[in-house]
């Protein structure tokens, strides 16, 4: 037991060193996971990741002590040990993992960290490869093969069925229950079916058990490699070589260290194999007794089901343990080794599969509405994934457009195009007022009562929404916080690159800042500080102290504090507070306070804004008091919404959907400037139409327009403010899946191509926006076509063409 | 190489056979089905009118991008000035001038009449804001038809851009005829 447990701390401390090392490889990882750890920031990486990081060399040490303890005998411990050892001394003197840097060293790094399982793997096969019996049983290994298919694939069908029932709340449609069932079925068959040819050609050799121990092996390498590219790299735009050599090594190094080991595990047997499998598996079933071998896996599906959905990454997690339960759960069944009446006919049982796939293709699954249980059902979602059509080459090739021109990498040198939202900016001789932008990070308009007549504990920005101007009808133009708040400074959209830099020419609201002379204090989270210029004009707002984060009620009496201090002169107030971003919820342990109810509503999070209005009345009313109010520009409005459960989502990841774009927008001019503009509440409006609604309401004009800016919301003219587009472009901040706003908002098309699919809301018909309607192909290629365009405009603005880039790259 | 029987031989042949042509048929029917795509063969007369009377129906109910996604798959097998037409009262209920003019553009070159897009053409050009663009398509208008309503035009876009000498005198070519 102890030798297992060794191994499988070794295995996990090199893994997790090298997927830090690749963190920092990506550009996106880098600057919210690894980059931004110290700041605490909610967005940016978690705690935990930056403690690992920090106080790697010390578990370095611990982990070699692993391996020195585990040595195979008789093995040569010199060669490794100075190698390894002085790698530990080098690390403890400058560690590597805290001073990692964005660029190509840190996926050497990465690959690096996996030679240590490699040499290990090699070294426990290479020293108890003679202890093993390399021959089969003769067994008919097709029953057992077929049986340990069918039972793990049925029993994980099952067991997320339960788990989605829990999730769900309500029992879900028959029909699609049956479909997930057949799903499973046929991916296990498959399964079945390729063990069951190489079985059957390594039987043809003397050495069948070492070919199918080797096979095993290669298959398992392979999974491995698929699972991360496809859930974890291609998500997060890594694409090209890096995209295959990283998940090749991984699988790799994985395999060879867990088939050593099952060649140890396997040392001094004398009963023979029925297949090379066992070698490769028995390291997952390392229980004793056969009940707990089951038990493991439905154990670790309930825990990784229930506990990673909220902080979970669009499911990224939570398909990643899917497919680890699927491998534990056969290995599992596979190691029972239930003594089946041996039929000599495995025709029978290839036929039984061919049922199956007969039986999974005869359903019209287009006519079950899956996106929502396989929200909940999470080992559905992937055998879908699996098993979906494979998308046309028209469709690909738009997919492969959208990846190639987002999360452009860090090396990609692309110069900052200057966004003047005005012809020439100058200071204007309009009385300034104060302005105040409240940017409360992942806050949802239907959790406002000025949007939702159901929600009756925001009364205060309620009142205020009431007494000023709301945008009934208002979005983000970018779903997570990476582009959405840059491009509220920017009043504009943005090349998909965090970030070009220097991003100062970008940013129209802090050069208006600038000119116009005003006094201006930030919250400066982990995204603010890449991309403000610091200067004396814009100083720092602080963190809740108590808290760790940027909070509302501290920055409001932070703010407060300086008005008391020079309220005459005028002052400029940017906040992003963070009390409901759904990892600050998570890290608070969802915690309501006592006795506090909110029927029908995310409670933890309809909590905090309940906290929130407070703190806003009690701004509000200090202004009222001060004689303040009227000379305030005051903005109430969110970076983008979240997904509170719905179809199973949490959080806002890279997905689109209606409830991350959807987002409040609460205006309050002061009175001498509102009865000299009109305004249409019920008009499409965005985040990045804020900087142009400021400049124009501090006199420059006329703005300027483009199809990537902004546009202003209250003007003297409705000529001003008319918009001539029918689409508006939408974006992911983190991964390729962009989508059209049409029809005044009325309609959102997405292209995801993270998940290769397209969704389409039509909130006439469906105001909510919560399921997604059937598209006709011929709209869904005209929308596409429109995409193209969009964002050929975007990158002809910053002058930036891939093709231009690779071909100088090339020179 | 082998150990087995020859009855035993024959048989792991056939094993290899089995399992080797059912792999084939699940890799071919699960990774090889692509997703529906739409029909590439000409639509034919009769789908092509019914088609029409699905984008009357559509526009009446307001739904017009979806009517309008159905016109550029009709033009495409029909490219007829008539579903030019079709497809520039479209754009201008979405209010997609610079598309509807496009359209009007096209409806010109190949429409037996082509003055009849003229008063749109300039009107979609103006709702716009190519105001240079609505000056052209009035001035090709007068050269092609001098009528009354054309000079009218013209002399509002002249009036748009600020050439208000070019504009009375459009007038005053009005009250010469």
């Amino acid at each position: 037991m102890t030798l297992v447990v060794s191994r499988f701390a070794i295995l996990f401390f090199f893994l997790m060193t090298s997927v830090y090392c690749m963190l920092a490889y990506v550009p996106f990882a880098y600057t919210h996971l690894i980059a931004s750890t110290e700041v605490n920031n909610p967005e940016s990486g978690p705690a935990w990741l930056a403690a690992f990081a920090r106080i790697h060399p010390l578990i370095y040490i611990p982990a070699l002590g692993l391996i020195w303890v585990t040595w195979p005998q008789n093995r040569n411990r010199r060669t490794f040990f100075s190698i390894y050892g002085l790698l530990g001394l080098v690390l403890l003197i400058r560690p590597v993992l805290s001073n990692l840097q964005l660029g190509p060293m840190s996926l050497a790094y990465a690959v690096f960290f996996l030679t240590p399982l490699i040499w290990i793997g090699v070294l426990d096969y290479r020293a108890h490869r003679e202890e093993v019996p390399w021959f089969a049983s003769g067994t008919h290994a097709h029953p057992r093969l077929f049986f340990s298919a069918l039972a793990s694939g049925l029993g994980v069908a099952v067991l997320y069925a339960l788990i989605a029932l829990i999730r769900q709340g309500r029992a879900p449609d028959f029909s699609i229950v049956t479909f997930s069932f057949i799903s499973h079925a046929v991916i296990f068959a498959g399964i079945f079916v390729l063990l069951h040819l190489i079985h059957a050609i390594a039987t043809r050799f003397e050495t069948s058990v070492w070919i199918e121990f080797v096979a095993g092996g290669v298959m398992l390498a392979i999974l491995i490699a698929a699972t991360i590219r496809q859930h974890v790299l291609h998500p997060i735009s890594v694409h090209g070589l890096a995209a295959i050599f990283y998940p090749a090594s991984v699988g790799t190094a994985v395999a060879i260290f867990l088939a050593g080991f099952g060649t140890r595990l396997h040392a001094g047997r004398v009963k023979p194999f029925d297949s090379g499998l066992d070698m490769v598996l028995r390291p997952l079933v390392s229980a004793r007794r056969a009940p707990f071998r089951v038990i493991v896996p439905a154990v670790l599906a309930v825990v990784l089901s229930t506990t990673t959905r909220f902080f979970d990454w669009n499911f990224m997690i939570q398909k990643l343990a899917v497919v680890v339960v699927w491998v534990l759960a056969f290995a599992a069944v596979y190691s029972l080794n239930f003594a089946l009446a041996p039929m000599r006919r495995p025709v029978v049982f290839l036929a039984v599969a061919l049922v199956f796939l007969a039986g999974f293709k005869a359903i019209d699954a287009e006519n079950l509405s899956l996106d929502d249980y396989a929200g909940h059902d999470i080992s559905f979602r992937v055998a879908r994934e699996l098993l979906e059509p494979t998308p046309l080459a028209a469709e690909l090739s738009l997919y492969k457009l959208l990846a190639t021109y987002t999360n452009i990498p860090h090396a990609v040198k692309i110069d900052p195009v200057e966004i003047n939202l005005v012809r020439e900016l100058v200071p204007t001789v309009a009385e300034k007022p104060h302005v105040f932008i409240f940017v409360i990070d992942s806050l949802r308009k239907d959790y406002l009562g000025a949007y939702n007549p159901r929600v009756t504990f925001t009364p205060n920005l309620d009142a205020f929404a009431r007494e000023n101007i709301t945008m009934k009808n208002a979005f983000t133009r970018y779903g997570a916080t990476g582009l959405s708040q840059p491009s509220i400074w920017a009043g504009a959209m943005l090349l998909h690159k965090q970030y070009v830099m220097p991003f100062y020419p970008m940013n129209a609201l802090q050069r208006l800042i600038d000119v116009e002379g005003y006094d201006g204090y930030t919250a400066y989270d982990a995204i603010l500080r890449m991309i403000l210029k610091r200067s004396e004009r814009l100083g720092e707002l602080s963190e809740n102290p108590q808290k760790g984060y940027f909070e509302f009620c501290h920055s409001t009496r932070e703010i407060m504090a300086k008005l008391e201090n020079s309220p005459d002169r005028p002052q400029f107030f940017y906040i992003q507070p963070q009390n409901i971003h759904i990892s600050v919820i998570n890290r608070e342990k969802q915690s309501v306070p006592p006795g506090e109810k909110y029927p029908g509503f995310f409670e933890p999070y309809a909590a905090r804004i309940k906290t929130i209005d407070h703190c806003f009345g009690e701004f509000v009313a200090f202004l009222k008091a001060k004689g303040l109010y009227d000379k305030s520009i005051i903005v109430v409005t969110s970076d983008h919404g979240d997904a509170l459960g719905e179809g199973g989502r949490w959080g806002h990841a890279y997905t689109i959907f209606p409830e991350i774009l959807r987002i409040p927008l609460i205006f309050r001019i002061p009175p001498a400037m509102r009865e000299k503009v009109s305004w249409d509440p019920d008009e499409i409006a965005f985040t990045i139409d804020i900087t142009p609604s400021i400049y124009y309401l501090l006199g420059h004009r006329p703005i300027e327009k483009h199809r990537i800016f902004g546009r202003p919301l209250f003007t003297e003219t409705p000529e001003e403010r008319r918009i001539r587009q029918d689409h508006w472009l939408v974006a992911s901040s983190y991964g390729p899946v962009y989508g059209l706003l049409s029809r005044n908002g009325e309609k959102l098309y997405i292209a995801d191509g993270v998940s290769f699919k397209e969704y389409y809301f039509d909130f006439n018909r469906d105001p909510e926006g919560t399921t997604a309607a059937r598209l006709p192909t011929e709209m869904k290629e005209r929308y596409d076509r429109i995409l193209r365009q969009e964002i050929a405009v975007l990158n002809e603005f910053y002058r930036f063409n891939r093709e231009d880039e690779r071909r100088r790259a090339a020179r | 190489m082998s150990l087995t029987c020859p009855d035993e031989d024959q048989e792991r042949r056939h094993s290899i056979l089995a399992p080797l042509v059912v792999l084939v048929i699940f890799v071919l029917t699960i990774f090889t089905s692509t997703r529906q795509a739409a029909s590439t063969e000409k639509l034919d007369a009769a789908t092509a009118t019914r088609l029409v009377k699905e984008v009357d129906d559509l526009k009446r109910d307001k739904k017009y991008e979806e009517a309008l996604a159905i016109m550029e798959r009709l033009y495409e097998d029909y490219p007829t000035h008539i579903n030019l037409r079709r497809i520039a009262d479209i754009n201008r209920e979405l209010e997609r001038y610079a598309e509807e003019a496009e359209a009007w553009e096209k409806f010109m070159l190949v429409a037996p009449t082509p003055d009849e897009a003229c008063l749109a053409l300039g009107e979609a050009y103006r709702l716009a804001g190519e105001l240079e663009k609505m000056v052209d398509a009035c001035e090709r208008c007068v050269a092609m038809d001098p009528s009354s309503d054309n000079y009218r035009a013209l002399a509002e876009a002249y009036t748009a851009t600020n050439r208000t000498d070019s504009a009375a005198e459009a007038l005053s070519a009005l009250d010469r005829r």
